[in-house]
């Protein structure tokens, strides 16, 4: 049985247009003119990554005026790819969400197997793009020749083989490796670039510049794509030796599928049997003493324990130290029921705070450390360190829970919170609380990074402390802006064009004004720009009650718009 | 409390899902949603518990005008899709808690109901077990169970019988459901299966193309249908040949 038959598609197709033409209600349905669909990630989040990827090639020769940087950033970019798509293969093949469904059909193993390796290839496709735009960028810069450009189709098309090739060597021979963990760090490393780009941007790029050849010719993505360098300068010719080892390593795609393939045997996942969830303090009476048996609570003793309403109580409760005491005490017993239904095992503010600080305090020690051995080094560990220590600390701060978790309904997906009825208002008061208590620590943890990062870069620690509390101020003002994003991703706010029209131009009109009093309090030095950043926090504010007026009288679904 | 639509339409990319829907469903009632697939059953129960908004006319409660902010009104309904959304890693019983406790419903006396409701559905000796490892039937029932112990005045079911319950799960629900009707809450289904919703509701919805059909008691259906032990039957073959 094939998976999928085009001559059998045809038939269906042809079967099917028949059956309209015949009958008359179906095709009156047919001739139903229907509003254009569009969606608008599908059709931008793609191309904008390549067009990232163009504009990061293009920044790079701009700044430098050398060829060759370009070409080492677009190689430094495949390089993280090659691992993000071997993660990508293995999860294919092994843990994908439509195996389930494939196991239960009367296919064998081997069709699953070329499915979803053809599924792999189709999704890497895209990449191609990337190559293109990089390879077209460069050549627009250094005004490569007419006919010369005929030889970056194929160029393009070899280096994405090779990253292929790659990918399928590493799943097969490395399957262990913690992919995510490595593409995570490539991911977080350009954000840092971007992010910090006045204080990281120079020495990333000087030290890209620096070691530009050398990048492209000893990363093996490089190797490929280097081909441009001889198109351009005569210099470069022996680099065309280095098509030899990218055509083995070609050679060695087919191996890896055959070793891939070897023993697939996808299956339907059985979950083992698992225990009672019992309180602690509750004694348990298995019913079976055997010692690899799940714990079984009697029925008698559960009916027990209900009728003694403990199981009101979350059964691990999060230890609740001072800021967990606070948030409960300025709660409302509306606000409790909500942050038993968000945080069902409680929200705990002190134990994650402890880590984020701990992160800190080690990412900062090291840093430190290596810097007195060598500078640069120790500016991006710490640069490092900082990054990864405000996305936990931002990950904390704008917490929601299982509020905004998505449900299966109908056909659709719904957010939890939808589901049981409960209001914009009482959420996003009760989520900002949640925020509004952790400031504090949100303060001290800002205003740290800042003083480490003017301790290395020889900033006052004044500016420092300033910074500081504006990033503060901004991480309010952001928290309003994550709520809204947070309901409006299990809406179809955006779904016609009316609706767009009136929301993306609220949202544009609000983050304009948003980025225009965030830069300005951030920015200006004069001491009136310090009413910029409270303006700013009410801004967000007034965007998010804006929204929640649309949601309260009924402007758009809660539900994304169900496919016809 | 009574529930009316008011001339509600309501389309998806331009395909109606409801079309001017009007109905006024009283309190003490269990009514039966009864249509072909896609024919807005699950849209008008959604229009109901405000997860969508009609593009047209409006949906009343009590007479008062439905909005999302009238939390007043939304505490006094409960919405079971099919396929509950509960916490898999909590217990039955701690998920049970947390929609008591979301619909105000925690106070004196609602240990004893879940405890006898956990009886009546054969849930007892699974109320602490995580809800991740039950299956779809016991999971629908641990939702029911949920709904049932925090009694709301509206009780919104989609497909409760094709859940995936064991026959004696159906049959606690019907017993209870009409328990419920009796102390005047309205319980709105939706179905698929004719003989159920023939033998198990005060009233029947049929829906089809997002227009309503017919909605009225059986004994009515009863005297304008000619197969009188078939009514249902009857009216969707009605349908099927209207269409044709």
């Amino acid at each position: 049985m094939k998976l999928h038959s085009p001559d059998f598609e045809k038939k269906l197709r042809r079967g099917i247009k028949e059956a309209v033409r015949s009958s008359p209600a179906p095709r009156k349905k047919r001739g139903r003119k229907r509003p254009r669909q569009y969606n608008l990630e599908r059709l931008l989040g793609r191309p904008l990554i390549a067009a990232a990827v163009g504009g990061a090639v293009w920044h790079a020769v701009d700044v430098t005026g050398h060829p060759p940087t370009g070409l080492a950033v677009m190689t430094l970019w495949a390089f993280g790819w090659i691992f993000l798509r071997a993660q990508g293969l293995l999860t294919t093949l092994f843990s994908a969400n439509d195996l389930f469904a494939l196991v239960l059909l009367p296919i064998a193993d081997l069709e699953v197997f070329r499915w979803q390796v053809s599924k792999f290839c189709r999704a890497s496709l895209m990449s191609l793009a990337d190559l293109v735009l990089g390879l077209g960028v460069l050549a627009l810069y250094v005004g490569l020749p007419g006919v010369k450009w005929l030889a970056l189709a194929p160029i393009a098309v070899l280096a994405w083989a090779l990253m292929l090739a790659w990918s399928m060597l590493l799943a097969a021979r490395c399957p262990g490796l913690p992919y995510s963990l490595i593409s995570s760090a490539f991911v977080l490393a350009g954000a840092a670039v971007v992010v910090l780009n006045q204080s990281l941007g120079p020495p990333v790029m000087a030290f890209i510049d620096r070691h530009a050849v050398a990048l492209s010719l000893v990363l093996p993505p490089g190797w490929v794509s280097s081909q441009f360098l001889v198109l351009t300068d005569p210099r470069y010719r022996p680099a065309i030796w280095l098509l030899v080892p990218a055509c083995l390593v070609l050679l060695t795609a087919r191996d890896s599928l055959v070793r891939l393939q070897s023993g697939y045997r996808p299956t339907e996942a059985i979950d083992d049997a698992v225990s009672d969830v019992v309180p602690d303090e509750e004694p348990s009476a298995p019913i079976d003493a055997a010692p690899d048996t799940p714990l079984r609570v009697e029925p008698a003793a559960i009916e027990e324990l209900i009728l003694s309403r403990r199981f009101f109580a979350p059964v691990s409760p999060a230890r609740r130290d001072w800021f967990e005491e606070r948030l409960h005490r300025w709660s409302t017993a509306r606000e409790k029921a909500l942050a038993d239904f968000a945080f069902p095992d409680g929200f705990a503010i002190v134990a994650p705070w402890a880590r984020i600080f701990r992160s800190l305090a080690i990412g900062i020690a090291v840093a430190f450390l290596l810097s007195t051995l060598v500078p640069s080094v120790g500016a991006w560990m710490l640069g490092l360190a900082l990054v990864v220590v405000c996305l936990q600390a931002f990950g904390q701060f704008f917490a929601n829970g299982t509020a905004f978790e998505e449900m299966s309904f109908g056909g659709v997906k719904v957010h939890a919170y939808a589901a049981y009825g409960i209001g914009f208002r009482e959420l996003t008061h009760f989520l900002v609380k949640c925020s509004l208590v952790q400031l504090p620590l949100v303060v001290v943890c800002l205003t740290g990074c800042s003083l480490a990062a003017a301790r290395l870069t020889q900033w006052p620690a004044a500016t420092a402390l300033r910074l500081g509390l504006k990033a503060s101020a901004f991480a309010l003002a952001l928290r309003f802006l994550v709520l809204v994003i947070s309901f409006s991703s299990g809406t179809n706010d955006t779904a016609s064009i009316r609706r767009a029209a009136a929301v993306l131009g609220l949202a544009l009109l609000s983050g304009g004004a948003f980025l225009a009093l965030a830069g300005a309090a951030w920015y200006v030095t004069h001491p009136v720009a310090w009413l910029f950043g409270p303006l700013a926090v009410l801004e967000a504010y007034l965007f998010l009650r804006v929204y929640g007026a649309l949601y309260n009288r009924m402007r758009f679904d809660l539900m994304p718009v169900p496919r016809p | 409390m009574n529930i009316e639509f008011r001339e509600v339409s309501k389309s998806y990319n331009g395909v109606p899902a409801l079309d001017g829907v009007s109905l006024r469903i009283d309190p003490g009632q269990i009514v039966s949603l009864l249509g072909p697939n896609g024919a807005g059953k699950t849209t008008l129960l959604r229009c109901v518990a405000g997860i969508a908004a009609p593009d047209k006319g409006a949906v009343y409660l009590d007479g008062q005008r439905f909005r999302r902010d009238r939390m007043d009104l939304r505490r006094r309904m409960h919405f079971l899709p099919d396929f509950p959304f509960l916490f898999p890693d909590q217990s039955v019983a701690r998920n049970v808690a947390i929609v008591l406790r979301l619909f105000e419903a925690d106070g004196d006396g609602a240990e004893h109901r879940v405890v006898a409701l956990l009886r009546d559905f054969d849930m007892l000796p699974l109320a602490l077990r995580p809800i991740g490892s039950l299956s779809r039937g016991q999971t629908y029932k641990a939702g029911l169970i949920a709904m049932m112990a925090a009694d709301p005045e509206v009780w919104l079911l989609d497909e409760p019988l094709a859940s995936g319950m064991d026959p004696h799960g159906i049959d606690a629900f019907k017993r209870h459901a009409r328990d419920a009707a009796t102390r005047g809450r309205t319980i709105l289904y939706s179905t698929q299966l004719l003989d159920v919703a023939e033998r198990f509701s005060d009233r029947v919805c049929v829906i089809d193309t997002g227009e309503i059909r017919a909605f009225d008691t059986l004994d009515t259906l009863r005297e304008r249908a000619g197969d009188k032990d078939h009514v249902l039957e009857e009216l969707f073959r009605h349908l099927r040949e209207s269409q044709a």
